[in-house]
């Protein structure tokens, strides 16, 4: 499966929500990694931020195992579903309905309805971060770790492109400043931040 | 042309000792900061344009000393990128700033640079390993380089993007261009195309009179000053086998518009449309592209000598007791037509692999020794976000320290095991 053009790897989004999580996965260093997601692209996205780290990887399909070997020189295991990773992440797929698999520790990305691009795009994201949350604490103690694309990040990236034609002096320090100090926040923002990104630790 | 030697001998010394530093069993390490972006998340091993910097500087030390410890180190390098050398030829996490993703520009280039010298430096002296070096650099510049991004006009930046950066057909030139010398066939059609490319992006009159045009930057159509540099040192590398008068031409042209860029506390970023300098940020330890492109520009050409002087001040002033070389000055107030004021910010005083080859590479040109001096540890007084913080960095680690640690990189690691930035 290719990811839709709206999680291209390569964005900025992508790129800087998979760093954060693989920044996240990493403080748990863990052994076993299991990357709960269809999309190959994706996985791989994760992998060359973990690989270096020595975990060993499942993935889901047996397509994603060809293609870590292939693109990444990789070997990975089709994930059995026992339980037997200590970390499982969800790049952007607890959206795409995968399922809540057994682990330790989880960590996802989550794109949230309540935010701007649902006023852009109302088809595009349709997780209600608050709903997913209250779901996923009947089995893991979640807390949110941040939020990107907030209100106070759109504001200032949007200043910046607003006059980006005729000031581009205002519109590079607008868009540092939008990227440097509000493209995470850890606040009570979250909430309304198209991008979530949680941690979990399974209830005992 | 340059006075002070021995405290450049000094410098390089504790560069490589800095470099040791950062390196894991993988490779070179580190966090990023950069013009276009910042990444200080992903500070794992990255093969991009730093070994373009460190395999080359290695191998300049040893055709100088003939110590072969530095060709060891060399080689080390290069072994990294051997490693992390995907099927497709293609070299796993090049992309520099934009984190580890594969097929960076011109950094994919870049490491065929550094393999390729040493290629060069390995057969000279009968080596067999040279031609491991050698075909994993053609892998990569017959896979991707002519295979994927070249599209009959010049190397394209990315393979669905085709817009032609100078700088970027430049630095395949030196990898073309070396290549061919080590019998990887006629590279001329495409040495002259890539050529145009970056002819064509000089401006011919005005007040950027001489500077290249990065045609990446779309609209706003900037003038970088290290990338008018390595366009530089493209073309005058081109014309050691190519001669031409519009070669020269280029270089003459290009060395005043370098000139009004350097201060005495870095190199201005660049220049906008309007002609008005982007004074912040300055370039420190990426400054040594431009002094390369001066040391090659005067084995043809009359060289303003004080201006490579001053280039050498630049770097040697900005050497922390870590022994890395700062980034830059002035991120904070980035795109300002004005001069920064008031302490560094934690991406200025950041020494970055990838920018501090470009200082190794440059002095280990001016150095005919090296002084194996030690290193201590670096406090420096900086900002984040604003507010007064203290960057801390040890042979072991680097630390932001504020209300509390902002930021701890334990070196050789993936991840800062504290992030709070």
């Amino acid at each position: 499966m290719k990811l839709a053009d709206a999680l291209d790897p390569y964005s900025f989004e992508v790129r800087y929500t998979l760093d954060y999580v693989c920044y996240l996965v990493s403080s748990r260093r863990p052994e076993r990694v299991g990357i709960v997601s269809p999309c190959s692209d994706m996985c791989l996205a994760i992998m060359r931020r973990l690989m270096a780290n020595g975990c060993h990887f499942s993935v889901l399909s047996p397509q994603i195992q060809i293609a870590a070997r292939e693109e990444l020189g990789l070997e990975v295991d089709v994930q059995g579903y026992d339980g037997s990773d200590d970390l499982l992440v969800y790049p952007f797929s607890l959206e795409q309905g995968m399922p809540v698999l057994q682990s330790r520790f989880m960590v996802a990305a989550v794109r949230n309805s309540l935010s701007y691009k649902r006023l852009l795009h109302p088809r595009a994201v349709a997780t209600n971060v608050m709903t997913l949350v209250r779901s996923l604490k009947k089995r893991y103690q979640i807390s949110i770790q941040a939020g990107a694309f907030h209100p106070t990040f759109l504001l200032v990236y949007g200043a910046a492109l607003a006059v980006a034609g005729f000031a581009p002096s205002v519109y590079f320090q607008l868009t540092d400043r939008a990227m440097t100090h509000y493209f995470f926040c850890r606040g009570s923002l979250w909430r309304l931040s198209y991008v979530v990104i949680l941690h979990g630790e399974r209830i005992v | 042309m340059v006075n002070g030697l021995s405290e450049v001998a000094i410098a390089v010394g504790r560069l490589d000792r800095w470099l040791d530093s950062m390196r894991n069993e993988r490779g070179y390490c580190g966090p990023v900061s950069h013009w276009w972006e910042s990444n200080l998340l992903y500070c794992g091993p990255m093969i991009d344009w730093r070994y373009e910097g460190i395999i080359s500087g290695y191998v300049t030390l040893f055709s100088k000393t003939h110590q072969l410890a530095w060709l060891e180190k060399a080689t080390r390098a290069a072994d990294d990128a051997l490693q992390a050398q995907l099927p497709n030829g293609s070299f796993l996490n090049s992309s520099f700033q934009l984190g580890p993703l594969p097929g960076g520009t011109p950094h994919e280039a870049a490491v065929d640079v550094g393999l390729l010298e040493l290629a060069k430096t390995l057969s000279q002296l009968g080596d067999r390993r040279a031609s491991g070096y050698f075909q994993a650099a053609e892998r990569n510049i017959r896979r991707y380089l002519l295979g994927t991004l070249w599209n009959g006009q010049g190397f394209m930046d990315q393979p669905w993007n085709p817009v032609l950066v100078a700088n970027k057909n430049a630095t395949t030139i030196e990898a073309l261009l070396l290549y061919e010398e080590l019998g990887g066939g006629s590279m001329q059609e495409f040495l002259l195309r890539a050529a145009q490319v970056v002819l064509q992006a000089q401006v011919k009159a005005g007040p950027r009179v001489g500077a290249t045009i990065h045609r990446g930057t779309g609209n706003h159509r900037l003038a970088i000053s290290i990338y008018t540099a390595r366009s530089l040192c493209g073309l005058m590398k081109l014309h050691d086998r190519y001669p031409s008068q519009d070669h020269l031409k280029f270089v003459l042209a290009a060395l005043p518009f370098l000139y009004r860029l350097v201060t005495d506390s870095g190199v201005h970023f660049g220049m906008y449309r309007d002609g008005r300098g982007i004074r912040s940020p300055r370039w420190i330890a990426g400054a040594g592209d431009i002094l390369r492109a001066l040391l090659l520009a005067a084995r043809h050409l009359p060289v303003d000598a004080t201006v490579a002087e001053q280039l050498v001040h630049v770097l040697l002033t900005h050497q922390d007791a870590a022994g890395g070389i700062r980034t830059a000055y002035g991120f904070a107030q980035k795109g300002a037509t004005t001069d920064c004021a008031g302490p560094p910010e934690l991406r200025d005083v950041l020494p970055v692999v990838g920018w501090c080859d470009k200082a190794f590479r440059a002095l280990t040109m001016l150095a005919d020794d090296v002084v194996d001096a030690p290193n201590g540890e670096s406090r420096i007084l900086c900002t984040w976000k604003g507010k007064p913080c203290e960057y801390i960095e040890t042979r072991e680690e680097i630390r932001l320290e504020a209300d509390r640690c902002r930021y701890r990189w334990v070196k050789g690691e993936s991840f800062p095991e504290v992030y709070e930035l």
